[in-house]
Parts: structure tokens; C-alpha cells; sequence
């Protein structure tokens, strides 16, 4: 199937403007899923998905951190977030809507999440809960 | 020869700086108080390690004097501009001790009654010893005319010089002896001053501000200091750190003041009895730690030793400007303790005093002195410094066997009535807690809830109005009725009570006030007092008159003149005396 | 690594206020496992912070915790482990805090040793204030402070700490906790001041330095057969930063004394111990023998 196929229903899921958005998104979930799988879910996972994704879903190397969380794998989404906001004129710096980047960041992962689950059969998505750190299998079940 | 006056006189030794005028005129001084004189010595120099002029100025009494006085008797002079300097000073049947190489123009001084006494004391010193020992012969020539035995001055030598070698003890003896032979010979028999030992006199220390302060701390329990070399403040942390290792006394030189301050902070918050001690300029530095302590109610006392201001000003003179300073510095309000001793005796008990008040109230604590006070050599009866008389009051801190006892979660910031919380230190498993300087709940913890913050600002600045209720009235000096009061803090005490004796004496009628706890101001105790007085004069070393807008500030009560010196020299008793004829005459003091 | 105490004793109630994906919950994990796997009880340990997000820290755990101000607390935990040398004593602040503002503080604190561990939460960014640069932003980077770009060098912690003569000098990534753990772990045993520089993004103020820009970059020093005692070799390595980043401890001498090691003063008690027993028992006679200088 098409990659461009994949990244329009997660934009179309998220309402994104752009498919750049989108893209960012996808890459992002992806990368963070690399950090928590083991290499052989990592290559199934692969097989399963537009062969534009394998590269990002490689890790180089060493096992996956067992401390890895929930606030890491959020971690890797928020960066991909496009930052709005402007300069704070009365305390400096800038101010940016961090109030909802976690809201919104789970609210994204999971069109990616179910962009994912449209493509995998129960046993796989069964697999994936149980390697995905706490919370965040959650995120995955309920989207 | 006229009347002969007997241990009542000044002398002055003055040269360049690096020809050892410091070291050589405080055990000169040493000599006079092992003999059972009182003495009083005064120091004065420049920032700089060689050149420029430096002097000394030892006044000798057979009762306790508080201040140098400005008549002086004698001058050794071991350059020709130390005679210039010192002319106006020199009373009439005085005398002016140099080396008979330099060219002193002699009709100046024949004009005031002084006699030039002429001596061959870089001779002596290179014959007997080395050039470096002309200040030793001039030491041993002022004793000779003054007729004063020599063995006070070679006990004096032979502890000083000891560290060097027996051949230099015996040069500077010979020297000495030398110098002394001669004086006495030429001019000892008609010179009017003498100074003869007192039999009888009791066991004196000869000792400054900054060395009994140090010494109060140390037998208060203080057993950390932290500190940044800064004039006058730095032998504060040279003497303890030069007690012996028993005591146990952990001294830090710091990198800079911030991190002194911090240290203090940071050994007090761990439960020791901590100090830091510094001047004007390292105290700015420290305006955001007081913050800290206050925020976080660590007990931390500062020594904050004045001099001449602002910015670099003049770093080995002597002023009080930093009063309103000190009693503000940092951001926000919460409360902190000022005191400022008068003398060296309550700089012993400001050194252990100020540690109970840290304690009790969980707060900083500034121990004000100056210059003046600081770096004064005077003799106090060694019974004065009283180590049994000292009192360790470690307030609500929570003992051991306390905190055994503790059942619910340990709130460090409890709110009570006093507002004083009960205190622990981090190590006792019932007592794990937070301090944050963010405003924060009992616990410790991060909240900028508004009712808690109106209650926290209650509880901290409650601590300011419980304190008061501890603050010492200040205290009279002379008769409690008298035409004019002299108010004052810190060292000006001394020499308005030798100007308040003179005006008693000559017939006049004068007594002193005096304030030593500052902030939190004794506000009814301090109203008071001023309201007793007939006519107030705040005499004060700074521009601005200090203590006179503090006490208007909190009791409304403005003093009735108000006389000021900041030129970095402390106040003469003559000069106090001066100013109030004027204020008399004219309605202004100075 | 085995965990020999609970590491929830050191959780607290405490409303965490980083922002979601934050790197400091890593370091915050890490740290509580680090002194569970330790068996150093809430009690036995003091955290001390300066000012910044990261400088939270100890107001979300359950321990001995002093959040100071901005750029000092090194010289707070200094004197704390002077005046108890009992406490473990840990400090966790930012990179502005320690490399900037407190830039004198951190070299002393390199040459002086004090057994302290140091955590530096470095997102080479000002997070708190929102988004100006800070010490460790590279050159170039845009902010509302450097809208043209910083001009300067970034500071390089690694080798400065090298330079100035710290024992234990270490780097880890937020993105790799388990690792941060060890290191942390191995830091706080460490006889000696230990440094461990984490890199740790801000999801919502540093768009440059992401998760994935650190990813594309680090690399293990223990995979290389690297030997942390080199000091030349660690020269090198200290200054290895666009496109390869090494992790782990770039360099560590053991066996030197610490500073408390070297006070004569700490021998026989502690100045916390000392007031604690003149409190009970004062012997004033014991001081009059310092008049004797004075006579």
C-alpha cells in the first residue's frame, strides 16, 4: 500500500494542514517506537507498513532501555509538535501553547496509532500492548 | 623643667609603608600593656604594600581609654615627611624622634615648643643589626626618652622575633639597647612624658574588635566560617582558622563572597553553628543569600565590618555607612536581626550572642562593626573576656531524643505562634523535608496559593515583632540628666564617652547614648530614652546621619543636631567636643 | 542492576509542572533508582538545586531537599557536606545554573573535589523563562535573546571540568535512562566530586537539539574499549560534539582524597557534631588557653 495513502488518513484523522504535519508526526511515533521495541517487532512492524517507514524504524543496536516511559515516548511526539505562539512581551521569552502539548501530542499519536492498527492483524497489535511501556499501551488499545 | 606628666600620653610612629610600622607599633604596644598601662592603638594605612604613609598611634594611660586622642607627645618619624604630617598633632613640650641623616626644617617646630631629637638610628640599626631594624631603634628611643624600663620592650622582641632565629632576636635586643642607651642619654632627662610600669595592675589582653568577635563565636559553638579576604574583615577568618586543630573549627576560604555567604548557609542548613564575615563591598555581594536565609529560615550570622565607601572607597578607613543598608538589603521583606557593638569587650559577647539570636529566630543575624573597631589594639582585663558567662541557646531546634519522638509527616516551616518553627537538620529518618527560597507550604514544598502566602509572610515577619520583645534598650553612659546627649552605635561610643568625661569635667554637662541592637529598632525603650534628653546630638561617622533616620523612621522622633565625619578617620574626642561648642554657638554641629 | 530498596519511598505527592515529554522525568526516575539500587534512604541523602525547571527536581521526590537560588548551590551542598559529611550529598541543576551564572562555583568545585555528585540537566536552552539561549546553545542558535544567532562558543562542560581537575567527568542522554542510572549510581559512589552532564531536550522550547538530533549523534564510549583514566585520550573526546557525541564516563581518577579528606579540622567530629555536644556540654575552660597570644 501507499505511504502517501498512510500519511493522508492520519492527516485526514487529525485534521492537519499539511501533510508535512503529518509526516512529522508519523516519523516521530515511529522513531519513538524504535526506542521501545525489540529489533524482531521492529522488522515485523516494518513488513506491515509502507517500506518509506523502515528506516525509521531501526535502531542502532543495543536493547531497548527497560526504563523507557510513558514521558519518553511523549517525548519524542511533542518535538514534532509545530510550535505556535509568539514572543511574550510582558515576563520574555516566548509563549508557546506547552498547556495542551501533551493533550495534543496523545490526541496525535493515536491517529497515528490507529493509522497502525488498520494495518495489523490482532495477534500483531496484541504483541505490540505488551512491549509498549505502560500508558502508552493504553494510548495504542484505545485508539 | 616644667611639670613632669606620668602615663598620659600619645605617641606616634609613622614611615612608609613595607618599613614594618604596623607590626612594629602593636607590640611596641604590647610592651606598654604587659607593663599595666592601658593602652589604646590605632592604625593607619593605606591600601597599597610599599609606599605612601603609614602610621601609628599608641595613646598610654593609667585608666581605659576608648578612643586615640589627638594631642601627641611624641612622634618617631622614620621618614622626613612623617614629621610634616604629624606637626599640627604635637603638643607643646613634646618631641620628634628621627634619624639624624634626614634634613627636618627645625623652625616649625621650635615655633610649636617641640624639640627635634636627632639620632643616629639607621646607624645603630645597621651596626648592631641591619638597616631593616630602624624601626626596632626607634621603639628602643622612644623608650629611652620616656625613661620607660626596656625589659617590656625585650620580652615584646623576644616573643615577635622568636619564629626567626636567635641571631635576629638578638640583633633587634642589641639594637634596642643600643637606641635606648643613647635616647635616654641625650634626651631622656629633660623630656616632661614618662611612662613608668603599675604595680599591682591586673592581667590584660591586648587585643581588637575582630579578634574578640572571632573569640565570642568560637566559644558561642561556631565551629564553621566561611570567608573572602576583605579589609578589616579578614582576620576574622585568620584567627580561626589559626586556633588549634582540637577545636575543630572547619574554616573556607571562598572563591568569592557569593559562595561564602552560601556556605554559611549550606553548613547551617546541615545543623552547624556557621559564620561568614566580610566588609561593605562583600556584603552587597551577599544580598541575595540573605534572601535565601530569611526565605528558607536558616539562622546565618554575617560580620559585616564597615569602612569607607562606596565602591572601592577608602579600603583601610574606617566609616559606619552601611547601616540603612545592612537593615534593608535584598529583595521582599522578612526579618532579620542587626546589632553593633560598641567596644571590644561587646565584640566578645556579640561573637556568641549573635548565634543564640540566629537560633531563636531562624534568621540572619548582622554583627556590624567598622575599621576602627575591628583593627584597634586595646587593653581588656582578661577576666572581662568571661568564657564561663557565655550561653549556647540553640532556641526550637529539635534535639535528637525530639525528633525520636516525632510521630506525623515533620513540617519544617509549622506554622505556631511565635512563628518560629521547630527546627531539624537533614539526617533523622522521622525528619526528611524540603526548603524552597520559592514561596512554599509547611511542608517545604513549592505553592503560590495566596492564602497560604498571606499566612507565610505573617508567620516570617511575626518573628521580626518577637524579636523586638529582645532587643536591648540602648544604654547611658554619664549622668542621666545633661544638657546634651550624644547618640550613637558602634565604635563612636568610645570617643563620645571621653568627650562626654572632658565636657563633665571642665564643668559642662554631657552624656551619652548609645544604640547597639539596631534592627529590629526597640522602638518604645528607643522613644523613650530620646524623649528623656534635653538636646540630642547623633554623632555618627557617614554623610547621612544613619541612626538619626532610623530612629525617625520608627519612633517619629528627629534628633536635635546631628554631627558627621567621613573623611575615613575616626572621631577625636576633641573634635566631638569641637563640634558641640559650635552647635552651640551656631545651631549647627558640623 | 538490582534494586535493593523500594525507589517509590523517594515519590512524592507533589504536582509535577514540567511539560509533557520533558526530559527531567527521566532524570528524575533515574536519580530515585540510582539511590534505591545504592540502599541510600531518604534520609540519609540531600539534594540540593539552584533555580530553573530542572531545579524542581527535589520538590518532587521525598528526600532532603533545598532549592536555593539561581547559580549557587554548589557552594550550599560544599559546605552541607562539610558541616555533616554523613549526608550523601547530590546536586541537580541546569546549565545555565551550574555553567553559566554559576560558572565560578562549578570550576572551584572541579579543582576542590568536595565528595559531591553533581547532575547538570543540560537542554542547552533556558527553559523557565522561556526560550532564551543558554551557556551549552550552540553557535548560531536563534532564540529571543540571540535573535541573529549566539555569537559565542558554546561552553564545553567536558572539557572544562577536565581542564580544572575533576575526577569523575561523565555524559548521558535523558533518552537513555536505564544508562543515566548507572552513571549516576557510579557518580555518587565515586570518593570525589562527580560531574554527569545530561542531555536532556525541551520538548517545547529547543526545536533544535529533539530526541532525535541526540539519537542520530550519541554514541557509547564503552563499546569502543575506551579507558576513562586516559587523560589525552579524554581531551579528544571531550571536545567531540557536531556530529558524534560520546556517552559515558569520558574520564574518572580514583583513590585522590576529597577535600573533606583533607581537613585536619573534620578528624575527630563534625562541626554539625560538635555544637550538638557544646549544646549538652560547653567547657568554657577549654578556651582559655587562646588568651595566652593576647598577653
Amino acid at each position: 500500500m501507499d505511504y502517501a495513502e498512510f500519511l493522508s488518513e492520519v492527516q485526514r484523522d487529525g485534521s492537519f494542514g499539511s501533510r508535512e504535519e503529518a509526516e512529522a508526526l508519523v516519523v516521530g511515533v515511529l522513531m519513538a517506537m524504535a526506542e521501545v521495541l525489540p529489533t524482531a517487532q521492529l522488522d515485523a512492524l516494518a513488513s506491515q507498513l509502507p517500506v518509506e517507514t523502515m528506516v525509521y524504524l531501526r535502531r542502532t543496536g543495543s536493547q531497548p532501555d527497560p526504563l523507557f516511559d510513558s514521558h519518553l515516548f511523549l517525548g519524542w511526539v511533542v518535538s514534532t509538535l509545530d510550535a505556535t505562539g509568539s514572543r511574550d512581551k510582558t515576563v520574555g521569552g516566548l509563549d508557546l501553547t506547552a498547556a495542551y502539548s501533551g493533550e495534543e501530542a496523545i490526541r496525535r499519536m493515536r491517529c497515528v496509532f490507529s493509522a497502525l492498527k488498520r494495518r495489523l492483524g490482532p495477534d500483531q497489535q496484541r504483541e505490540l500492548v505488551a512491549l509498549l511501556p505502560e500508558e502508552v499501551d493504553t494510548w495504542f488499545l484505545n485508539a | 623643667m616644667a611639670n613632669v606628666v606620668t602615663n598620659d600620653m600619645s605617641i606616634v610612629i609613622g614611615g612608609d609603608a613595607g618599613q614594618g610600622v604596623e607590626s612594629s607599633g602593636a607590640g611596641f604596644a604590647l610592651s606598654f600593656a604587659r607593663a599595666g598601662l592601658h593602652v589604646f592603638g590605632l592604625q593607619d594605612y593605606r591600601s597599597r604594600i610599599r609606599g605612601g604613609h603609614n602610621f601609628y598611634q599608641i595613646r598610654l594611660s593609667e585608666q581605659q581609654r576608648l578612643s586615640h586622642s589627638n594631642p601627641v607627645h611624641l612622634v618617631l618619624a622614620l621618614t622626613p615627611e612623617t614629621v610634616d604630617l604629624h606637626l599640627d598633632q604635637l603638643a607643646e613640650g613634646g618631641a620628634v624622634v628621627f634619624p639624624d641623616k634626614f634634613e627636618i626644617d627645625p623652625e616649625p617646630l621650635k615655633k610649636r615648643g617641640v624639640r627635634l631629637d636627632a639620632l643616629p638610628l639607621t646607624r645603630i640599626a645597621e651596626e648592631h643589626g641591619n638597616r631593616v631594624m630602624t624601626n626596632t631603634a626607634a621603639l628602643g628611643a622612644a623608650a629611652g626618652i620616656t625613661e620607660f624600663p626596656l625589659t617590656f620592650m625585650e620580652s615584646v622582641i623576644r616573643d615577635n622575633f622568636a619564629a626567626k632565629g636567635e641571631q635576629v632576636v638578638d640583633a633587634n635586643l642589641r639594637v634596642a639597647e643600643a637606641a635606648y642607651k643613647l635616647a635616654r642619654e641625650r634626651y631622656g632627662a629633660d623630656f616632661r612624658f614618662k611612662l613608668a610600669p603599675v604595680k599591682g595592675a591586673p592581667r590584660r589582653l591586648l587585643m581588637n574588635g575582630n579578634e574578640a568577635l572571632a573569640m565570642g563565636a568560637l566559644a558561642g559553638g561556631c565551629r564553621f566560617i566561611s570567608a573572602y579576604p576583605m579589609t578589616p574583615a579578614t582576620s576574622v577568618i585568620e584567627w580561626l582558622a589559626a586556633v588549634p586543630h582540637e577545636y575543630g573549627m572547619v574554616t573556607k576560604h571562598s572563591e568569592d563572597e557569593i559562595a561564602a555567604a552560601c556556605m554559611a548557609i549550606g553548613a547551617s542548613f546541615a545543623g552547624a553553628r556557621a559564620m561568614t564575615a566580610t566588609s561593605g563591598g562583600g556584603f552587597s555581594l551577599m544580598a541575595e543569600a540573605m534572601g535565601l536565609a530569611g526565605m528558607t529560615e536558616v539562622p546565618l550570622v554575617i560580620v559585616e565590618a564597615q569602612r569607607g565607601g562606596p565602591s572601592t572607597g577608602l579600603p583601610t578607613r574606617t566609616e559606619q555607612s552601611d547601616l540603612l543598608f545592612v537593615i534593608h538589603a535584598s529583595q521582599g521583606e522578612f526579618p532579620r536581626i542587626v546589632t553593633a557593638p560598641g567596644t571590644v569587650e561587646e565584640c566578645f559577647e556579640a561573637g556568641w550572642r549573635a548565634f543564640n539570636l540566629a537560633e531563636r529566630y531562624q534568621c540572619p543575624v548582622v554583627v556590624m562593626t567598622d575599621t576602627c573597631l575591628a583593627s584597634s589594639l586595646r587593653t581588656v582585663d582578661a577576666d572581662a573576656i568571661d568564657f564561663a558567662a557565655v550561653e549556647i541557646d540553640r532556641g526550637p531546634t529539635l534535639t535528637y531524643e525530639e525528633l525520636n519522638r516525632l510521630s506525623d509527616g515533620y513540617r519544617r516551616f509549622q506554622l505556631t505562634k511565635t512563628g518560629v518553627s521547630p527546627r531539624a537538620f537533614p539526617g533523622h529518618p522521622r525528619s526528611v523535608f524540603a526548603s524552597s527560597s520559592d514561596e512554599h507550604d509547611e511542608t517545604g514544598h513549592i505553592t503560590e496559593e495566596n492564602d497560604n502566602r498571606r499566612r507565610m509572610m505573617r508567620k516570617r515577619m511575626g518573628k521580626l515583632g518577637e524579636a523586638e520583645k529582645e532587643m536591648r534598650p540602648p544604654s547611658l553612659y554619664g549622668p542621666e540628666k545633661a544638657d546634651f546627649t550624644l547618640v550613637c552605635w558602634g565604635s563612636t561610643y568610645g570617643p563620645c564617652k571621653e568627650a562626654a568625661d572632658e565636657i563633665n569635667e571642665a564643668g559642662g554637662s554631657a552624656n551619652v547614648l548609645q544604640f547597639s541592637d539596631l534592627w529590629p529598632v526597640p522602638e518604645e525603650a528607643a522613644a523613650a530614652a530620646l524623649g528623656g534628653c534635653r538636646r540630642t546630638v547623633a554623632v555618627e561617622q557617614n554623610y547621612t546621619s544613619q541612626l538619626a533616620r532610623l530612629l525617625r523612621m520608627t519612633t517619629g522622633i528627629q534628633v536635635d543636631a546631628t554631627l558627621t565625619k567621613y573623611d575615613g578617620r575616626p572621631f577625636a574626642p576633641e573634635e566631638i567636643v569641637a563640634g558641640l561648642e559650635k552647635e552651640v554657638a551656631s545651631g549647627h554641629a558640623a | 542492576m538490582v534494586t535493593r530498596l523500594d525507589p517509590k519511598l523517594f515519590d512524592a505527592t507533589s504536582e509535577i509542572t514540567w511539560c509533557a515529554g520533558c526530559g527531567d522525568f527521566a532524570i528524575l526516575k533515574a536519580l530515585k533508582l540510582a539511590l534505591a539500587d545504592l540502599s541510600i534512604e531518604p534520609h540519609q541523602a540531600l539534594v540540593v538545586s539552584g533555580i530553573g525547571c530542572g531545579s524542581k527536581l527535589p520538590d518532587y521526590m521525598t528526600i532532603n531537599g533545598y532549592m536555593t537560588i539561581h547559580g549557587r548551590p554548589l557552594p550550599v551542598a560544599t559546605a552541607a557536606k562539610l558541616a555533616n559529611p554523613d549526608l550523601h550529598v547530590i546536586v541537580v541543576n541546569g546549565d545555565g545554573d551550574s555553567y553559566g551564572i554559576g560558572g565560578n562555583h562549578f570550576v572551584q568545585s572541579c579543582r576542590r573535589n568536595p565528595n559531591i555528585t553533581q547532575i547538570v540537566e543540560n537542554n542547552q536552552i533556558y527553559g523557565l523563562t522561556k526560550g532564551q539561549y543558554s551557556p551549552t546553545s550552540d553557535k548560531g542558535f536563534v532564540t529571543t535573546t540571540s535573535p541573529d544567532g549566539a555569537i559565542e562558543l558554546a561552553f564545553n562542560p567536558m572539557s572544562v571540568a577536565l581542564a580544572a581537575g575533576a575526577t569523575f567527568i561523565a555524559r548521558a542522554f535523558a533518552g537513555e535512562p536505564k544508562h543515566l542510572a548507572q552513571l549516576i549510581a557510579e557518580g555518587i559512589q565515586h570518593r570525589g566530586y562527580a560531574l554527569i552532564d545530561v542531555l536532556q531536550p525541551c520538548v517545547t522550547f529547543n526545536r533544535v537539539n529533539t530526541y532525535d538530533w541526540y539519537r542520530k549523534r550519541i554514541y557509547h564510549l564503552e563499546d569502543e574499549a575506551y579507558n576513562p583514566a586516559d587523560r589525552e585520550v579524554a581531551w579528544e573526546k571531550a571536545h567531540e560534539w557536531e556530529e558524534r557525541i560520546p556517552l559515558g564516563v569520558l574520564y574518572r581518577v580514583d583513590g585522590l582524597p576529597t577535600y573533606e579528606d583533607q581537613v585536619p579540622t573534620l578528624a575527630d567530629g563534625s562541626p554539625v557534631s560538635r555544637i550538638i555536644e557544646l549544646a549538652r556540654n560547653p567547657r568554657p575552660q577549654q578556651y582559655e588557653s587562646l588568651k595566652d597570644g593576647f598577653l
